[in-house]
């Protein structure tokens, strides 16, 4: 009882809205839900083929499931690197000869 | 020869800028073109932030991915911004926000990374981004509201024996904005590379000592980690804060108070 | 380019005040860093592309 009361001033703000045209629209399907829902329902459904799907690094660690924290981690990795080989020559140069 | 920076410790020593390629041209005179870590780390900011967004590009999808999904709340964000700072009316400003936000956020983060440099850390890129910015808006401001735009540093209301000594503050206080811009995000980007650096030097120190002495700055190093999360905070905050700014004073340019 | 679509935004009409912003800092800094180059103690400085002296050696 209480939780629904809760859930019934909250409806707003909790994300599960689904969108049905009468919810939408107020009464009725007006002639711009209509249009929406036409647009929508002449998308092709189901999966992107896998001739249209990005290959290569994009696809796969970007894209749809592969998505992953593996790219940021390797640009941390990578700068790292640089980072320490430029520090390490420039030492390296200041000390070389014995003086600066 | 006896040189006092053999050993170069300076935690300041991050900060400096040095040439990697010299190239003297004789063109216009004397003039000296050089690769420097500043350039370099500069070029590798615009790079990250344009692959970033080719990358995570939505694809022509429906559904998009999750790298997608991360910049268009870093847009909604943006764009929010825009419009409750500017105004819901000049929202062309937003693509100018964007890139100045994803500039000045990945220079930051990039800052963090161990061994590199941070741009923002310079005082030439921190108040030459804020002079640009400051000039940029005064321009605007003449554009919009001609000899109109003076008006700005006069009150209204007040009365005229105040008027001299009201527009000399006002006429401070505007001109100081183009410093504190820069120098906001310069103070706090250097103050917390200097810390982070000094620690880690004395921590590396407390490590190599001894065994027990290293088990016992497991304590202190627990601190350290925890001073990298603030850094990280603090470099999303400042670039930010820089963005909400921008708009502030875009805001005043046009709308005069 | 790179699967991006065109996108008509504008982009000298929000941003060409900046633009003359950008271009009176660069000449500022210019002139400053022309200014500060001839000044007394950076003059003879080895890190000073344009020093007379001779660069110490170990670069």
């Amino acid at each position: 009882m209480f939780a629904s009361s809760v859930r019934r001033s909250l409806g707003g703000l909790i994300p599960p809205k689904i969108a049905t045209p009468g919810a939408v629209s107020s009464g009725g399907t007006s002639a711009r839900t209509a249009s929406v829902i036409e647009f929508y329902s002449k998308l092709p459904k189901g999966p992107k083929p896998e001739s249209e799907r990005p290959g290569g690094l994009r696809g796969r660690y970007f894209e749809g499931k592969n998505a992953s924290g593996a790219p940021f981690l390797a640009t941390i990795l990578i700068l790292f690197g640089l980072g320490y080989t430029i520090d390490y020559n420039m030492h390296l140069k200041h000390h070389k000869n014995g003086h600066h | 020869m006896i040189n006092n920076n053999f050993f170069i410790n300076s935690p300041l020593e991050q900060f400096e800028v040095t040439p990697f390629i010299k190239f003297n041209a004789p063109i216009l005179g004397d003039f000296n073109l050089s690769l420097t870590n500043l350039g370099l780390y500069a070029l590798i900011t615009v790079f990250l932030v344009l692959g970033l967004h080719i990358v995570a590009n939505n694809s022509h999808s429906l559904i998009p991915s999750k790298w997608s999904i991360a910049l268009e709340s870093a847009y909604a964000s943006i764009h929010a911004m825009v419009r409750d700072q500017i105004g819901p009316n000049n929202e062309i400003y937003t693509p100018f926000i964007y890139s100045l936000f994803f500039f000045v956020v990945i220079a930051n983060l990039n800052g963090n990374i161990p061994y590199g440099f941070t741009v923002t850390t310079s005082i030439m890129v921190a108040i030459g981004l804020s002079v640009m910015i400051f000039l940029g808006v005064t321009v605007l401001g003449l554009s919009i509201h001609g000899v109109h735009f003076f008006a700005y540093f006069i009150p209204s209301g007040t009365p005229l024996g105040l008027v001299p000594l009201l527009v000399l503050i006002e006429l401070i206080s505007y001109l100081a904005r183009a410093v504190s811009l820069g120098v906001r995000l310069f103070a706090n980007m250097v103050a917390g590379h200097t810390l982070l650096k000094i620690l880690s030097t004395f921590l590396a120190q407390l490590f190599t000592a001894s065994i027990l002495v290293a088990v016992v700055t497991l304590i202190p190093f627990a601190v350290f980690v925890a001073l990298i999360g603030l850094e990280i905070a603090v470099s999303l905050i400042q670039a930010y804060v820089f963005c909400v700014l921008t708009c502030s004073y875009i805001k005043d340019a046009i709308e005069l108070h | 380019m790179f699967g991006l679509r065109a996108w008509p935004t504008p982009i000298v009409k929000p941003l060409w005040p900046f633009m003359i912003g950008s271009a009176l800092t660069f000449a500022g800094v210019w002139k400053l860093q022309n200014v500060a180059l001839q000044s007394e103690e950076a003059r003879n400085d080895p890190k000073n592309p344009f020093a007379k002296t001779a660069k110490s050696g170990g670069h």
